[in-house]
Protein backbone atom coordinates (compact mmCIF):
# COMPACT_ATOMS: atom_id res chain seq x y z
CA UNK A 1 0.00 0.00 0.00
CA UNK A 2 2.98 2.38 -0.24
CA UNK A 3 1.87 3.42 -3.85
CA UNK A 4 -1.42 4.46 -3.89
CA UNK A 5 -2.86 3.20 -7.04
CA UNK A 6 -5.26 5.27 -9.64
CA UNK A 7 -8.57 3.81 -9.40
CA UNK A 8 -8.77 2.51 -13.16
CA UNK A 9 -12.30 3.03 -12.86
CA UNK A 10 -12.06 6.53 -13.58
CA UNK A 11 -11.07 6.07 -17.25
CA UNK A 12 -14.49 4.41 -18.44
CA UNK A 13 -16.28 6.72 -16.06
CA UNK A 14 -14.24 9.64 -17.63
CA UNK A 15 -15.35 8.48 -21.06
CA UNK A 16 -19.16 8.33 -20.40
CA UNK A 17 -18.58 11.69 -18.46
CA UNK A 18 -17.52 13.53 -21.96
CA UNK A 19 -20.61 11.48 -23.86
CA UNK A 20 -22.33 13.72 -21.26
CA UNK A 21 -20.73 16.94 -21.86
CA UNK A 22 -19.80 16.66 -25.08
CA UNK A 23 -22.95 17.93 -26.53
CA UNK A 24 -23.31 21.06 -24.21
CA UNK A 25 -20.11 21.56 -25.13
CA UNK A 26 -21.02 21.97 -28.53
CA UNK A 27 -24.07 23.96 -27.76
CA UNK A 28 -22.19 26.16 -25.55
CA UNK A 29 -18.90 27.19 -27.79
CA UNK A 30 -20.65 27.51 -31.02
CA UNK A 31 -22.91 30.20 -29.72
CA UNK A 32 -19.75 32.53 -29.37
CA UNK A 33 -18.40 31.86 -33.25
CA UNK A 34 -19.78 33.51 -36.28
CA UNK A 35 -22.53 31.79 -38.45
CA UNK A 36 -20.07 31.36 -41.01
CA UNK A 37 -17.29 29.96 -38.54
CA UNK A 38 -19.39 26.97 -37.34
CA UNK A 39 -19.16 26.09 -41.18
CA UNK A 40 -15.67 25.66 -41.16
CA UNK A 41 -14.87 25.26 -37.39
CA UNK A 42 -17.69 23.13 -36.17
CA UNK A 43 -16.31 21.67 -32.65
CA UNK A 44 -12.89 23.85 -31.63
CA UNK A 45 -13.23 26.73 -29.72
CA UNK A 46 -13.90 29.71 -31.36
CA UNK A 47 -10.86 31.83 -33.14
CA UNK A 48 -12.73 35.09 -32.42
CA UNK A 49 -15.27 34.96 -28.99
CA UNK A 50 -18.48 36.81 -30.44
CA UNK A 51 -21.51 37.92 -27.98
CA UNK A 52 -23.66 38.88 -30.82
CA UNK A 53 -25.47 36.01 -31.10
CA UNK A 54 -26.60 36.62 -27.63
CA UNK A 55 -28.46 40.14 -28.25
CA UNK A 56 -29.64 38.87 -31.30
CA UNK A 57 -30.74 35.70 -30.22
CA UNK A 58 -32.70 37.58 -26.97
CA UNK A 59 -34.41 40.07 -29.59
CA UNK A 60 -35.09 37.80 -32.37
CA UNK A 61 -36.28 34.96 -29.98
CA UNK A 62 -38.80 38.01 -27.69
CA UNK A 63 -36.78 35.90 -24.72
CA UNK A 64 -37.24 38.78 -22.45
CA UNK A 65 -40.74 38.07 -22.77
CA UNK A 66 -40.74 34.35 -22.45
CA UNK A 67 -38.50 34.90 -19.62
CA UNK A 68 -41.16 36.71 -17.89
CA UNK A 69 -43.42 33.83 -18.58
CA UNK A 70 -41.62 31.36 -17.52
CA UNK A 71 -40.60 33.30 -14.18
CA UNK A 72 -44.39 34.13 -13.58
CA UNK A 73 -45.43 30.67 -14.40
CA UNK A 74 -42.59 28.55 -12.30
CA UNK A 75 -43.20 30.73 -9.28
CA UNK A 76 -46.52 30.53 -8.79
CA UNK A 77 -46.72 26.69 -9.58
CA UNK A 78 -44.04 26.03 -6.86
CA UNK A 79 -45.18 28.41 -4.14
CA UNK A 80 -48.68 26.88 -4.67
CA UNK A 81 -47.34 23.24 -4.92
CA UNK A 82 -45.62 23.88 -1.67
CA UNK A 83 -48.00 24.96 0.29
CA UNK A 84 -51.33 22.76 -1.19
CA UNK A 85 -49.23 19.69 -1.13
CA UNK A 86 -47.86 20.31 2.03
CA UNK A 87 -50.82 20.74 3.57
CA UNK A 88 -52.44 18.15 2.34
CA UNK A 89 -49.16 15.99 3.53
CA UNK A 90 -49.45 17.44 7.15
CA UNK A 91 -54.07 15.92 6.60
CA UNK A 92 -52.38 12.69 5.38
CA UNK A 93 -49.79 12.02 8.12
CA UNK A 94 -50.70 13.94 11.19
CA UNK A 95 -54.21 14.25 11.53
CA UNK A 96 -55.89 10.98 11.09
CA UNK A 97 -58.46 12.42 8.57
CA UNK A 98 -60.94 9.85 8.06
CA UNK A 99 -60.77 7.83 4.45
CA UNK A 100 -57.19 9.01 4.12
CA UNK A 101 -55.99 5.37 3.33
CA UNK A 102 -58.89 5.57 0.45
CA UNK A 103 -57.18 8.69 -0.64
CA UNK A 104 -53.88 7.33 -0.45
CA UNK A 105 -54.54 4.65 -2.57
CA UNK A 106 -56.12 6.75 -5.02
CA UNK A 107 -53.70 9.15 -5.58
CA UNK A 108 -51.00 6.17 -6.07
CA UNK A 109 -53.30 4.39 -8.97
CA UNK A 110 -53.84 7.94 -10.52
CA UNK A 111 -50.08 8.84 -10.36
CA UNK A 112 -49.42 6.28 -12.70
CA UNK A 113 -51.73 6.60 -15.30
CA UNK A 114 -50.44 8.83 -18.72
CA UNK A 115 -52.12 12.47 -18.75
CA UNK A 116 -55.39 12.94 -19.82
CA UNK A 117 -54.04 15.49 -22.26
CA UNK A 118 -57.36 15.91 -24.75
CA UNK A 119 -59.56 16.45 -22.53
CA UNK A 120 -57.47 19.19 -20.69
CA UNK A 121 -56.47 21.06 -23.92
CA UNK A 122 -60.07 21.18 -24.44
CA UNK A 123 -61.43 21.91 -21.08
CA UNK A 124 -58.65 24.82 -21.78
CA UNK A 125 -60.10 25.79 -24.71
CA UNK A 126 -64.04 25.76 -23.48
CA UNK A 127 -63.19 27.45 -20.37
CA UNK A 128 -61.02 30.50 -21.97
CA UNK A 129 -57.80 29.15 -20.19
CA UNK A 130 -55.90 28.81 -23.87
CA UNK A 131 -52.78 31.44 -23.88
CA UNK A 132 -53.74 31.79 -20.10
CA UNK A 133 -50.96 31.24 -17.33
CA UNK A 134 -53.90 29.63 -15.19
CA UNK A 135 -54.23 27.06 -18.09
CA UNK A 136 -50.49 25.44 -17.12
CA UNK A 137 -50.45 25.96 -13.97
CA UNK A 138 -53.59 24.46 -12.94
CA UNK A 139 -52.79 21.26 -14.59
CA UNK A 140 -49.23 21.53 -13.45
CA UNK A 141 -49.96 22.01 -9.57
CA UNK A 142 -52.82 18.91 -10.06
CA UNK A 143 -50.71 16.75 -12.09
CA UNK A 144 -47.56 16.92 -9.41
CA UNK A 145 -49.79 16.97 -6.79
CA UNK A 146 -49.99 13.26 -5.57
CA UNK A 147 -46.13 12.66 -6.31
CA UNK A 148 -45.64 15.51 -4.08
CA UNK A 149 -48.11 14.63 -1.31
CA UNK A 150 -46.23 10.77 -1.16
CA UNK A 151 -42.72 12.63 -0.61
CA UNK A 152 -43.54 15.30 1.86
CA UNK A 153 -46.07 12.43 3.92
CA UNK A 154 -43.33 10.29 3.94
CA UNK A 155 -41.08 12.52 5.59
CA UNK A 156 -43.81 14.10 8.00
CA UNK A 157 -44.30 10.88 9.40
CA UNK A 158 -41.23 11.03 10.76
CA UNK A 159 -41.91 13.70 13.01
CA UNK A 160 -43.35 12.68 16.35
CA UNK A 161 -46.78 13.24 17.00
CA UNK A 162 -46.56 14.42 20.39
CA UNK A 163 -44.63 17.55 19.33
CA UNK A 164 -47.62 18.48 17.48
CA UNK A 165 -50.08 17.12 20.47
CA UNK A 166 -47.78 19.07 22.74
CA UNK A 167 -48.20 22.53 20.86
CA UNK A 168 -52.20 21.86 20.50
CA UNK A 169 -51.87 21.59 24.29
CA UNK A 170 -49.84 25.33 24.76
CA UNK A 171 -52.68 26.53 22.56
CA UNK A 172 -51.69 26.53 19.05
CA UNK A 173 -54.17 25.61 16.62
CA UNK A 174 -53.85 22.79 13.94
CA UNK A 175 -52.89 25.23 11.39
CA UNK A 176 -50.59 27.46 13.12
CA UNK A 177 -48.87 23.61 15.03
CA UNK A 178 -48.55 23.06 10.80
CA UNK A 179 -46.66 25.81 10.35
CA UNK A 180 -44.63 26.51 12.87
CA UNK A 181 -43.79 22.89 13.89
CA UNK A 182 -44.01 20.50 11.16
CA UNK A 183 -43.03 23.21 8.13
CA UNK A 184 -39.21 24.01 9.79
CA UNK A 185 -38.97 20.37 10.74
CA UNK A 186 -39.82 19.36 6.84
CA UNK A 187 -37.17 21.69 5.37
CA UNK A 188 -35.51 19.04 3.45
CA UNK A 189 -38.52 17.44 1.79
CA UNK A 190 -39.90 20.95 0.65
CA UNK A 191 -36.75 21.82 -0.61
CA UNK A 192 -36.21 18.79 -2.41
CA UNK A 193 -40.24 18.96 -3.79
CA UNK A 194 -39.32 22.87 -4.41
CA UNK A 195 -36.14 22.65 -7.03
CA UNK A 196 -37.98 19.20 -8.56
CA UNK A 197 -41.14 21.30 -9.64
CA UNK A 198 -38.92 24.32 -10.62
CA UNK A 199 -36.95 22.15 -12.85
CA UNK A 200 -40.09 20.40 -14.12
CA UNK A 201 -42.17 23.53 -14.65
CA UNK A 202 -39.36 25.80 -16.40
CA UNK A 203 -38.66 22.59 -18.72
CA UNK A 204 -42.22 21.93 -19.24
CA UNK A 205 -42.92 21.11 -23.07
CA UNK A 206 -45.92 18.84 -23.12
CA UNK A 207 -48.71 21.38 -22.02
CA UNK A 208 -46.76 24.68 -22.76
CA UNK A 209 -46.88 23.67 -25.95
CA UNK A 210 -50.38 23.27 -26.88
CA UNK A 211 -52.26 25.90 -24.52
CA UNK A 212 -49.74 28.53 -24.46
CA UNK A 213 -49.73 28.85 -28.25
CA UNK A 214 -49.03 32.97 -28.51
CA UNK A 215 -45.75 34.44 -28.20
CA UNK A 216 -47.19 37.01 -25.79
CA UNK A 217 -47.46 33.82 -23.10
CA UNK A 218 -45.20 31.07 -24.30
CA UNK A 219 -42.65 29.68 -21.77
CA UNK A 220 -38.62 29.49 -23.18
CA UNK A 221 -39.28 25.98 -23.70
CA UNK A 222 -41.78 25.94 -26.18
CA UNK A 223 -40.52 29.47 -27.12
CA UNK A 224 -37.46 27.88 -28.28
CA UNK A 225 -39.37 25.22 -30.73
CA UNK A 226 -40.67 28.08 -32.79
CA UNK A 227 -37.56 30.30 -32.90
CA UNK A 228 -36.21 27.12 -33.82
CA UNK A 229 -38.39 26.51 -36.69
CA UNK A 230 -37.79 29.94 -37.75
CA UNK A 231 -33.96 30.37 -37.65
CA UNK A 232 -32.81 26.64 -37.90
CA UNK A 233 -30.02 27.21 -40.81
CA UNK A 234 -28.75 29.86 -38.63
CA UNK A 235 -26.94 27.86 -35.96
CA UNK A 236 -24.89 30.41 -33.99
CA UNK A 237 -28.59 31.94 -33.17
CA UNK A 238 -29.56 28.78 -32.13
CA UNK A 239 -26.78 27.98 -30.10
CA UNK A 240 -26.96 30.79 -28.47
CA UNK A 241 -30.78 30.73 -28.00
CA UNK A 242 -30.46 27.35 -26.36
CA UNK A 243 -27.99 28.62 -24.37
CA UNK A 244 -30.35 31.19 -23.36
CA UNK A 245 -32.94 29.05 -22.15
CA UNK A 246 -30.95 26.73 -20.09
CA UNK A 247 -29.01 28.77 -18.23
CA UNK A 248 -31.20 29.63 -15.45
CA UNK A 249 -31.46 25.87 -14.47
CA UNK A 250 -27.94 25.32 -14.69
CA UNK A 251 -27.28 27.34 -12.28
CA UNK A 252 -29.95 26.27 -9.93
CA UNK A 253 -27.93 22.70 -10.47
CA UNK A 254 -24.87 24.08 -9.94
CA UNK A 255 -26.00 25.84 -6.47
CA UNK A 256 -27.80 22.92 -5.33
CA UNK A 257 -26.23 19.70 -6.69
CA UNK A 258 -26.17 17.65 -3.95
CA UNK A 259 -30.17 18.46 -3.33
CA UNK A 260 -30.73 16.92 -6.31
CA UNK A 261 -28.89 13.92 -6.46
CA UNK A 262 -30.20 12.87 -2.62
CA UNK A 263 -33.81 14.15 -3.65
CA UNK A 264 -33.39 11.51 -6.70
CA UNK A 265 -31.53 8.70 -4.49
CA UNK A 266 -34.42 9.14 -2.31
CA UNK A 267 -37.11 9.20 -4.79
CA UNK A 268 -35.48 5.93 -6.04
CA UNK A 269 -35.52 4.33 -3.08
CA UNK A 270 -39.30 4.96 -2.31
CA UNK A 271 -40.35 4.05 -5.28
CA UNK B 1 -33.09 1.41 2.85
CA UNK B 2 -32.93 2.51 6.50
CA UNK B 3 -35.25 5.86 6.14
CA UNK B 4 -37.85 3.54 4.26
CA UNK B 5 -37.76 0.98 6.69
CA UNK B 6 -38.52 3.62 9.46
CA UNK B 7 -41.31 5.27 7.70
CA UNK B 8 -43.08 2.34 6.82
CA UNK B 9 -42.85 0.61 10.59
CA UNK B 10 -43.46 4.68 11.63
CA UNK B 11 -46.89 4.32 8.73
CA UNK B 12 -47.62 0.98 10.10
CA UNK B 13 -47.85 2.49 13.94
CA UNK B 14 -49.73 5.51 12.31
CA UNK B 15 -52.55 2.86 11.28
CA UNK B 16 -52.19 1.42 15.15
CA UNK B 17 -52.10 4.31 16.18
CA UNK B 18 -55.67 5.53 14.36
CA UNK B 19 -57.41 2.03 15.35
CA UNK B 20 -56.80 3.06 18.88
CA UNK B 21 -57.88 6.48 18.84
CA UNK B 22 -60.67 6.25 16.65
CA UNK B 23 -63.41 6.40 19.55
CA UNK B 24 -61.96 9.52 21.10
CA UNK B 25 -61.23 11.83 18.09
CA UNK B 26 -63.81 11.08 15.61
CA UNK B 27 -65.28 14.41 15.84
CA UNK B 28 -61.81 16.26 15.27
CA UNK B 29 -60.56 13.96 12.73
CA UNK B 30 -62.62 15.93 10.03
CA UNK B 31 -60.47 19.13 10.33
CA UNK B 32 -57.68 17.07 7.98
CA UNK B 33 -59.95 17.34 4.99
CA UNK B 34 -59.84 21.35 4.87
CA UNK B 35 -56.30 20.48 4.51
CA UNK B 36 -56.24 18.02 2.09
CA UNK B 37 -59.11 19.62 -0.11
CA UNK B 38 -57.84 23.09 -1.64
CA UNK B 39 -54.73 20.61 -3.25
CA UNK B 40 -56.95 17.72 -4.05
CA UNK B 41 -59.36 20.41 -6.17
CA UNK B 42 -56.42 20.88 -8.40
CA UNK B 43 -55.69 17.57 -8.47
CA UNK B 44 -59.50 16.64 -9.24
CA UNK B 45 -59.40 19.26 -11.90
CA UNK B 46 -56.36 18.16 -13.75
CA UNK B 47 -56.40 14.72 -13.28
CA UNK B 48 -59.65 13.02 -12.43
CA UNK B 49 -62.24 14.36 -14.70
CA UNK B 50 -59.88 14.51 -17.84
CA UNK B 51 -59.06 10.65 -16.66
CA UNK B 52 -63.32 10.10 -16.38
CA UNK B 53 -63.47 12.10 -19.17
CA UNK B 54 -61.02 10.40 -21.22
CA UNK B 55 -63.19 7.24 -20.42
CA UNK B 56 -65.82 8.31 -22.77
CA UNK B 57 -64.59 10.44 -25.17
CA UNK B 58 -63.08 7.46 -27.48
CA UNK B 59 -66.70 6.97 -28.13
CA UNK B 60 -68.18 10.26 -29.43
CA UNK B 61 -67.49 12.37 -32.80
CA UNK B 62 -66.02 15.60 -31.29
CA UNK B 63 -64.63 18.40 -32.61
CA UNK B 64 -63.45 20.05 -29.41
CA UNK B 65 -65.85 22.75 -29.37
CA UNK B 66 -69.59 21.26 -30.06
CA UNK B 67 -70.91 18.75 -28.15
CA UNK B 68 -69.61 15.19 -28.32
CA UNK B 69 -72.12 13.31 -30.43
CA UNK B 70 -72.02 9.47 -29.63
CA UNK B 71 -70.94 6.84 -32.26
CA UNK B 72 -70.36 3.93 -30.28
CA UNK B 73 -67.20 2.09 -31.27
CA UNK B 74 -66.58 3.51 -34.63
CA UNK B 75 -63.26 4.90 -33.38
CA UNK B 76 -61.88 2.31 -32.31
CA UNK B 77 -62.56 0.63 -35.32
CA UNK B 78 -61.01 3.20 -37.45
CA UNK B 79 -58.26 3.54 -35.03
CA UNK B 80 -57.48 -0.62 -36.08
CA UNK B 81 -57.60 0.03 -39.50
CA UNK B 82 -55.20 3.24 -39.18
CA UNK B 83 -51.92 2.40 -40.20
CA UNK B 84 -50.68 5.25 -38.67
CA UNK B 85 -51.57 3.85 -35.30
CA UNK B 86 -49.99 0.57 -36.31
CA UNK B 87 -46.44 2.20 -36.98
CA UNK B 88 -47.08 4.40 -33.95
CA UNK B 89 -47.46 1.20 -31.68
CA UNK B 90 -44.59 -0.50 -32.96
CA UNK B 91 -42.94 2.40 -32.37
CA UNK B 92 -43.52 2.29 -28.94
CA UNK B 93 -42.80 -0.92 -28.74
CA UNK B 94 -39.18 -0.23 -30.38
CA UNK B 95 -39.40 2.30 -28.20
CA UNK B 96 -39.54 0.20 -24.97
CA UNK B 97 -37.21 -2.91 -26.03
CA UNK B 98 -34.54 0.18 -26.32
CA UNK B 99 -35.08 1.51 -23.43
CA UNK B 100 -34.91 -1.69 -20.70
CA UNK B 101 -31.95 -2.85 -22.58
CA UNK B 102 -29.60 -1.00 -23.53
CA UNK B 103 -29.68 2.15 -21.63
CA UNK B 104 -30.23 0.04 -18.30
CA UNK B 105 -27.07 -2.29 -19.06
CA UNK B 106 -25.51 0.77 -19.73
CA UNK B 107 -26.45 2.71 -16.51
CA UNK B 108 -25.94 -0.50 -14.63
CA UNK B 109 -22.28 -0.84 -15.68
CA UNK B 110 -21.78 2.52 -14.95
CA UNK B 111 -23.34 2.40 -11.36
CA UNK B 112 -20.98 -0.83 -10.81
CA UNK B 113 -18.33 1.04 -11.67
CA UNK B 114 -19.19 4.06 -9.60
CA UNK B 115 -19.75 1.97 -6.57
CA UNK B 116 -16.11 1.10 -5.98
CA UNK B 117 -14.87 4.75 -6.92
CA UNK B 118 -14.71 7.35 -3.49
CA UNK B 119 -13.33 10.66 -4.71
CA UNK B 120 -15.35 11.86 -6.94
CA UNK B 121 -18.72 9.83 -6.77
CA UNK B 122 -21.40 12.65 -6.34
CA UNK B 123 -19.18 14.65 -9.04
CA UNK B 124 -19.62 11.63 -11.56
CA UNK B 125 -23.35 11.31 -10.42
CA UNK B 126 -24.02 15.33 -11.12
CA UNK B 127 -22.19 15.21 -14.79
CA UNK B 128 -24.63 12.03 -15.63
CA UNK B 129 -27.83 13.56 -14.21
CA UNK B 130 -26.83 17.07 -15.93
CA UNK B 131 -28.36 15.90 -19.52
CA UNK B 132 -31.49 16.32 -17.86
CA UNK B 133 -31.31 19.70 -16.33
CA UNK B 134 -31.46 20.91 -20.30
CA UNK B 135 -34.44 21.58 -21.36
CA UNK B 136 -35.65 18.99 -24.11
CA UNK B 137 -35.97 21.63 -26.70
CA UNK B 138 -32.85 22.73 -26.54
CA UNK B 139 -31.33 19.06 -26.29
CA UNK B 140 -33.45 17.97 -29.43
CA UNK B 141 -31.61 21.00 -31.32
CA UNK B 142 -28.22 19.88 -30.32
CA UNK B 143 -28.74 16.43 -31.92
CA UNK B 144 -30.73 17.19 -34.70
CA UNK B 145 -27.64 19.47 -35.43
CA UNK B 146 -25.11 16.46 -34.57
CA UNK B 147 -27.07 14.61 -36.73
CA UNK B 148 -26.69 17.04 -39.78
CA UNK B 149 -25.18 15.43 -42.61
CA UNK B 150 -23.52 18.95 -44.22
CA UNK B 151 -21.98 20.36 -40.07
CA UNK B 152 -22.23 17.40 -37.60
CA UNK B 153 -20.58 14.62 -36.76
CA UNK B 154 -20.95 12.93 -40.41
CA UNK B 155 -18.92 15.79 -41.80
CA UNK B 156 -16.25 14.92 -40.02
CA UNK B 157 -16.20 10.97 -40.36
CA UNK B 158 -16.30 12.11 -44.30
CA UNK B 159 -13.38 14.36 -43.81
CA UNK B 160 -11.50 11.26 -42.18
CA UNK B 161 -12.56 8.99 -44.33
CA UNK B 162 -14.59 7.07 -42.13
CA UNK B 163 -17.94 7.39 -43.99
CA UNK B 164 -18.94 4.03 -43.47
CA UNK B 165 -19.25 5.18 -39.79
CA UNK B 166 -21.67 7.91 -40.89
CA UNK B 167 -24.55 8.46 -38.31
CA UNK B 168 -28.30 7.34 -40.48
CA UNK B 169 -29.69 10.64 -38.90
CA UNK B 170 -33.28 11.36 -39.35
CA UNK B 171 -34.07 11.19 -42.81
CA UNK B 172 -34.20 7.76 -43.96
CA UNK B 173 -37.07 7.06 -42.54
CA UNK B 174 -36.36 3.29 -41.06
CA UNK B 175 -33.72 4.47 -38.67
CA UNK B 176 -34.87 7.73 -37.52
CA UNK B 177 -36.34 6.33 -34.62
CA UNK B 178 -33.16 4.82 -33.21
CA UNK B 179 -31.71 8.44 -33.98
CA UNK B 180 -34.22 9.86 -31.98
CA UNK B 181 -33.88 7.08 -29.09
CA UNK B 182 -29.70 8.16 -28.62
CA UNK B 183 -30.67 11.46 -28.01
CA UNK B 184 -33.39 10.34 -25.74
CA UNK B 185 -30.54 8.00 -24.16
CA UNK B 186 -28.20 10.56 -23.48
CA UNK B 187 -30.88 13.04 -21.82
CA UNK B 188 -32.16 9.95 -19.46
CA UNK B 189 -29.44 7.65 -18.66
CA UNK B 190 -28.24 9.65 -15.61
CA UNK B 191 -31.42 9.04 -13.62
CA UNK B 192 -31.03 5.14 -13.77
CA UNK B 193 -27.16 5.84 -12.99
CA UNK B 194 -27.89 7.72 -9.56
CA UNK B 195 -31.07 4.97 -8.72
CA UNK B 196 -28.94 1.89 -9.74
CA UNK B 197 -26.60 3.33 -7.73
CA UNK B 198 -28.23 4.38 -4.10
CA UNK B 199 -29.66 0.51 -4.41
CA UNK B 200 -25.95 -0.71 -4.78
CA UNK B 201 -24.68 1.37 -1.65
CA UNK B 202 -27.36 -0.57 0.51
CA UNK B 203 -26.41 -3.86 -0.36
CA UNK B 204 -25.25 -5.95 2.74
CA UNK B 205 -21.31 -6.50 2.15
CA UNK B 206 -20.95 -8.75 4.33
CA UNK B 207 -22.73 -11.64 2.01
CA UNK B 208 -20.58 -10.61 -0.60
CA UNK B 209 -17.33 -11.04 1.73
CA UNK B 210 -18.85 -14.49 2.75
CA UNK B 211 -19.16 -15.43 -1.42
CA UNK B 212 -15.20 -14.10 -1.80
CA UNK B 213 -14.40 -16.37 0.96
CA UNK B 214 -16.30 -18.90 -0.57
CA UNK B 215 -14.22 -18.49 -3.32
CA UNK B 216 -17.09 -17.38 -5.76
CA UNK B 217 -15.87 -15.45 -8.86
CA UNK B 218 -16.95 -11.67 -10.06
CA UNK B 219 -19.36 -12.75 -12.14
CA UNK B 220 -20.89 -15.26 -9.81
CA UNK B 221 -21.01 -12.74 -6.66
CA UNK B 222 -23.10 -10.53 -9.56
CA UNK B 223 -24.99 -13.16 -10.39
CA UNK B 224 -26.32 -14.73 -7.26
CA UNK B 225 -25.32 -11.99 -4.72
CA UNK B 226 -25.80 -8.74 -5.87
CA UNK B 227 -28.78 -8.95 -9.09
CA UNK B 228 -30.96 -10.79 -5.93
CA UNK B 229 -30.71 -7.91 -3.85
CA UNK B 230 -31.49 -5.20 -6.85
CA UNK B 231 -34.17 -6.85 -8.07
CA UNK B 232 -36.95 -4.56 -6.29
CA UNK B 233 -35.01 -1.78 -7.58
CA UNK B 234 -34.71 -3.00 -10.99
CA UNK B 235 -38.79 -4.04 -11.07
CA UNK B 236 -39.25 -0.29 -9.99
CA UNK B 237 -36.94 0.66 -12.74
CA UNK B 238 -38.40 -1.58 -15.47
CA UNK B 239 -42.05 -0.77 -14.58
CA UNK B 240 -41.47 3.26 -15.17
CA UNK B 241 -39.37 2.07 -17.99
CA UNK B 242 -42.04 0.73 -19.54
CA UNK B 243 -44.66 3.20 -18.57
CA UNK B 244 -42.82 6.40 -19.73
CA UNK B 245 -42.11 4.43 -23.00
CA UNK B 246 -45.43 4.02 -24.04
CA UNK B 247 -45.52 7.77 -23.34
CA UNK B 248 -43.07 8.74 -25.40
CA UNK B 249 -43.39 11.97 -26.61
CA UNK B 250 -41.12 15.23 -26.07
CA UNK B 251 -38.14 14.20 -28.00
CA UNK B 252 -39.80 12.42 -30.73
CA UNK B 253 -41.95 15.57 -31.33
CA UNK B 254 -39.17 17.58 -30.50
CA UNK B 255 -36.95 16.53 -33.55
CA UNK B 256 -38.82 14.86 -36.05
CA UNK B 257 -42.88 15.50 -35.07
CA UNK B 258 -43.53 12.35 -35.89
CA UNK B 259 -41.62 12.44 -39.31
CA UNK B 260 -40.45 12.08 -41.83
CA UNK B 261 -44.42 10.74 -43.52
CA UNK B 262 -44.91 9.03 -40.01
CA UNK B 263 -42.15 6.86 -39.42
CA UNK B 264 -40.96 8.45 -36.25
CA UNK B 265 -44.81 8.77 -34.92
CA UNK B 266 -45.20 6.93 -31.38
CA UNK B 267 -48.49 7.16 -29.56
CA UNK B 268 -48.54 10.19 -28.13
CA UNK B 269 -47.28 12.10 -31.04
CA UNK B 270 -50.01 11.32 -32.67
CA UNK B 271 -53.08 12.12 -30.56
CA UNK B 272 -51.14 14.94 -29.46
CA UNK B 273 -50.90 16.19 -33.52
CA UNK B 274 -54.46 14.55 -33.83
CA UNK B 275 -55.91 16.83 -31.34
CA UNK B 276 -54.20 20.46 -31.05
CA UNK B 277 -53.92 20.37 -35.04
CA UNK B 278 -56.27 18.23 -36.52
CA UNK B 279 -59.16 18.93 -34.03
CA UNK B 280 -59.90 15.15 -33.93
CA UNK B 281 -60.91 15.12 -30.01
CA UNK B 282 -62.82 12.08 -29.93
CA UNK B 283 -60.67 9.49 -32.48
CA UNK B 284 -57.55 11.22 -30.87
CA UNK B 285 -59.04 10.14 -27.40
CA UNK B 286 -59.22 6.56 -28.94
CA UNK B 287 -55.38 6.43 -29.27
CA UNK B 288 -54.79 7.59 -26.20
CA UNK B 289 -57.20 5.23 -24.50
CA UNK B 290 -55.36 2.35 -26.00
CA UNK B 291 -52.20 3.61 -24.70
CA UNK B 292 -53.62 3.86 -20.90
CA UNK B 293 -54.81 0.53 -21.75
CA UNK B 294 -51.58 -0.59 -22.00
CA UNK B 295 -49.95 1.05 -19.12
CA UNK B 296 -52.62 -0.63 -17.01
CA UNK B 297 -51.80 -3.93 -18.33
CA UNK B 298 -48.35 -2.97 -17.56
CA UNK B 299 -49.23 -1.96 -13.65
CA UNK B 300 -51.36 -5.44 -13.74
CA UNK B 301 -48.94 -7.77 -14.80
CA UNK B 302 -45.95 -6.19 -12.35
CA UNK B 303 -48.70 -6.49 -9.77
CA UNK B 304 -49.26 -9.96 -9.98
CA UNK B 305 -45.66 -10.80 -10.31
CA UNK B 306 -44.95 -8.95 -7.37
CA UNK B 307 -47.87 -11.03 -5.31
CA UNK B 308 -46.98 -14.00 -7.34
CA UNK B 309 -43.27 -14.15 -6.92
CA UNK B 310 -42.52 -12.16 -4.07
CA UNK B 311 -40.81 -9.49 -6.01
CA UNK B 312 -41.45 -6.95 -3.39
CA UNK B 313 -40.35 -2.98 -3.62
Amino acid sequence: MAVRKINWRHLPLILVSIYSLFPMYLLFINSFKTKSEIITNPMGLPSVWTFENYSNAWIQGNYSVAYVNTIIITGVTVILVAILSGLAAFGLSHLKTPGSNWLMSYLFISMSLPVGFIPLFFMAVKLGLINTYMGVIIPYVGGGFAFNVFLLRAFMIGIPKELVESAKVDGCSTLQAFIKIIVPLSKPAFIIVMIFTTLGTWNEFFLANALLQVEEVRTVSAQYLSFGSKYSTNWALMAAGGVISVVPMILLFLFMTRKFITGLQEGGVKF
Amino acid sequence: MQTMNTSVKSSSSVILDKKVQKKHSRKRNWVGWFFILPGLLFHILAVTIPAAMSLYLPFTEWNGLNTPKFIGVANFIEAFQDSVVLTAFLNNIKWTLFWITIPLIFAFLVAYLLRKVNKGQTLYQATYFSTSIITVTVAGQIWFWIYNPFSGINFYLDKAGLGFLDLPGLTIPSIAIFSVLIADMWKGFGTNVIWLLAAMTQTDKSLEEAAKIEGANRLQILRYVFLPQLRPTLTVITLLTILGSFGAFEMVYVMTAGGPAHSTETLSTYYYTLSTTGRRAGYASAVALFQTFIAIITIIVFAYLRKKKGWDV
